[in-house]
């Protein structure tokens, strides 16, 4: 996979000189603050517009009651509350850590199989968190224990087996090559998609469920859904983000990385380690989601650049802001129902994506 | 109106999204018509035909409550010889929904019947020895786990039915009529009764079609009464609860249209997504919007889910504790059974009249 070459990272991002790290923080800094403040209006604006209209002052004034110390005149009817912190808010903060998980997770096998189309869920995760949670549904298991939903734990196992079991057939072939490793991972998600839909076809017809859930979608999300995945996503996200600067070493070669004393078998291990447990917490919550994690890389990449330190924080940010405004179409289009998150992403994100490819030109890694 | 969904193309990760993807875009731009035969066999199947909601009528002749028309398919009466003392009513015209008539000489002796109802209602007039195959989903009555079965909406075995030797094929939606036609046995294609008045309707009709009109008399007279027992029970009652009907987890609930939404209204309650359409999947916080002041779920963990999360706290029916599971089964197929899903309903809305 030779489309490395075409455009390398810049020369300082590969061998940093004091001088060179110091130049590049503020301009790292300057990008991530723009697009966090980006994110930081969506994620209220989203939690202002429902299917319940609520005027955007009470929003505010609802928004700003929680602040330590405020305490202003209950002027709004209690529901509104539930509504905004039981309901909107704890959605709009779990798009926000799903989408910037699988768009970091995304700019990172993309970048550590120096593949344009890998996406989070290359290896396997999505198919074989999809067969865990059909599994869950179809047999006469509980689906709910103490009202709590044992289908992302379902889904979780799924995904890391699959990438498990692709990952140590890679293994035995020595080393860890990534084409090995792509192959077992399709022949694996085949399979489990064909035990998916052996498992549809062969049970009772009553798979909304197991439907909606492959669908992805942020209905009924509660807070305990963010307690449930923030415990994965923060350290697989910070592993991403601490070897970004390797994983632009490998953008190069290999074999340079390895002449620079990088460990590159270990490296792709705890790379595809974390990016794989990332993508299984947040697939778990929130089902499959596509795209998401395929064009926020490539829009930054597109945009600003392709440094790997700046890639993988801004893709998150992207993908975060992206996710967030997606589930707003999805829950307020049809409302008073609501539309699978995947259908938006989807026909959203491909025209978008279609735009920038246009405008852009070639897309190179 | 509940969709399955065809297989899943077994391809890499993103196929699986997208496949669904497409055939959801695709269900949900043809979910308008409810009509429109969505081949599901499923004891939960419910028909979504044209609501006719059922309105308290004259009190006086009619034992059943419906402004329902005619029955889903119509017997023709055919010129019928008859010289004995007891007109035999055969040769007997039946048209189906698709317009097609099957004209039966005798009472047809060996049934494939590829619908929920139908197979209640035989079993119920004592005929099930009639039904040689039925669909993998029927689950009721329990004598139905020795009938053959045939395969599902999508997949039905052809060669399974032939050797079964039916005389009568009998099906509730129309997408493998034609298929099912080239076997060479009459194909009886009739739209599953849409309201509770087509029930009784439906009950009568297979009477006619075996030949054995009073036992289905009996039946029906026995459904309608009992429907027109919590009728008058209710008479007392002039404007009954909010209701939201749980039909799956993930807040999935039927709007009108629907067998349940019609349980409802006439039950004199309000479900509250009356304004949707069939089946929906619906916003948390317009369920909350909305209080309902009752849940009635058809499945067991609703009650749960609804007293376990935060969002709902504040809803009437938390509130008050007043969540009740139902068999979902009863209300899922529009067999003689649904009078029973209607008693569970009407105890949980108004336990001081029903108990």
């Amino acid at each position: 996979m030779g489309l490395a070459r075409n455009r390398r990272p810049p020369r300082e991002a590969v061998h940093p000189s004091p001088g060179a790290r110091l130049l590049s923080l503020p301009y790292l800094s300057s990008h991530l603050a723009v697009a966090l403040l980006a994110l930081v209006v969506i994620v209220i604006v989203a939690g202002g517009i429902g299917s319940v209209y609520i005027p955007p002052l009470d929003m505010l004034k609802i928004v700003a009651d929680k602040a330590p110390l405020l305490s202003l005149e209950h002027t709004w009817p209690e529901s509104w509350d539930t509504i905004i912190w039981q309901i909107r808010f704890p959605r709009v903060i779990l798009a926000v850590l799903v989408g910037g998980a699988l768009a970091i997770s995304g700019a990172t096998y993309q970048g550590l199989f120096r593949n344009p189309i890998a996406d989070p869920y290359l290896i396997g995760v999505a198919s074989g968190a999809g067969l865990g949670a059909t599994l869950l549904l179809v047999t006469e298991l509980p689906i709910y224990s103490h009202g709590l939903s044992l289908l992302p734990i379902a889904a979780f196992a799924g995904g890391l087996l699959a990438v498990s079991i692709a990952y140590s057939i890679a293994r035995q072939s020595g080393g860890l090559p990534l084409t090995t490793l792509i192959l077992a991972g399709v022949a694996i998600s085949s399979l489990a998609s064909a035990a998916i839909s052996l498992l549809i076809i062969r049970s009772d017809p009553d798979v909304r469920p197991v439907l909606a859930w492959l669908l992805g979608g942020f209905g009924g999300t509660q807070w305990r859904d963010v307690q449930i995945v923030l415990p994965y996503l923060v350290p697989g996200v910070v592993i991403m983000i601490a070897y970004s600067r390797i994983l632009n070493l490998f953008q190069v070669d290999e074999d340079e990385a390895r002449q620079l004393g990088v460990n590159v078998e270990r490296t792709k291990l705890i790379l595809i380690g974390a990016a794989s447990l990332t993508t299984a917490a947040a697939v778990s919550v929130s089902g499959l989601i596509g795209f998401v994690g395929l064009i926020a890389p490539h829009a930054v990449r597109l945009i600003w650049r392709h440094d790997h330190r700046v890639l993988l924080p801004l893709s998150m940010m992207v993908g975060a802001g992206f996710l967030v405004l997606s589930d707003l179409v999805a829950r307020t289009i049809v409302s008073p129902s609501e539309l699978p998150v995947g259908v938006v992403t989807a026909f959203c994100g491909g025209p978008f994506f279609l735009y920038l490819l246009r405008r852009r030109g070639r897309v190179t890694l | 109106m509940k969709r399955t969904y065809r297989r899943i193309s077994p391809s890499f990760p993103a196929g699986i999204f997208l496949a669904l993807a497409l055939t959801l875009v695709i269900a949900l731009a043809c979910g308008g018509e409810a009509d429109t035969p969505t081949p599901v066999l499923s004891p939960t199947a419910v028909p979504t035909l044209v609501p006719s909601p059922i309105t308290a009528p004259a009190p006086t002749t009619a034992p059943v409550p419906t402004t329902a028309p005619a029955p889903t398919a119509t017997s023709v009466p055919t010129a019928a010889p008859s010289p004995t003392a007891t007109p035999s009513p055969y040769p007997l015209t039946i048209m189906g929904s698709n317009g097609k008539a099957v004209t039966f000489t005798g009472p047809p002796e060996r049934i494939v019947a590829i619908d929920s109802a139908a197979v209640e209602v035989l079993f119920a007039i004592g005929e099930g020895s009639r039904v040689v195959g039925t669909h993998d989903f029927v689950t009721f009555p329990p004598e139905t786990a020795q009938v053959q079965r045939v395969g599902s909406a999508f997949a039905l075995n052809l060669e399974q039915i032939a050797i079964l030797e039916p005389d009568l094929i009998f099906i509730f939606f129309e997408s493998p009529v034609a298929d099912l036609e080239t076997l060479g046995v009459p194909v009886l294609y009739s739209d599953p009764p849409a309201d509770l008045g087509e029930v009784a309707d439906n009950i009568r009709l297979w009477g006619e079609i075996i030949g054995e009109v009073e036992k289905a008399d009996g039946l029906a007279l026995e459904f309608e009464a009992s429907i027109a027992e919590i009728q008058e029970r209710l008479s007392q009652i002039s404007e009954g609860p909010r209701v939201y009907h749980d039909e799956a987890p993930g807040l999935w609930t039927t709007g009108s249209g629907s067998l349940a939404d019609q349980v409802y209204s006439f039950l004199k309650a309000e479900n509250v997504f009356r304004d949707m359409e069939g089946y929906a999947q619906i916003s948390a916080e317009e369920l909350v919007a909305r209080d309902p002041q009752v849940i009635i779920s058809v499945h067991v963990e609703g009650p749960e889910i609804f007293r376990g999360n935060p969002a709902f706290s504040g809803i009437s029916a938390v509130v008050n504790g007043r969540l009740i599971a139902i068999d979902g089964s009863l209300l899922g197929v529009p067999g003689p059974r649904v009078v029973l899903g209607i008693q569970e309903i009407a105890k949980a809305l108004y336990p001081d009249l029903f108990e």
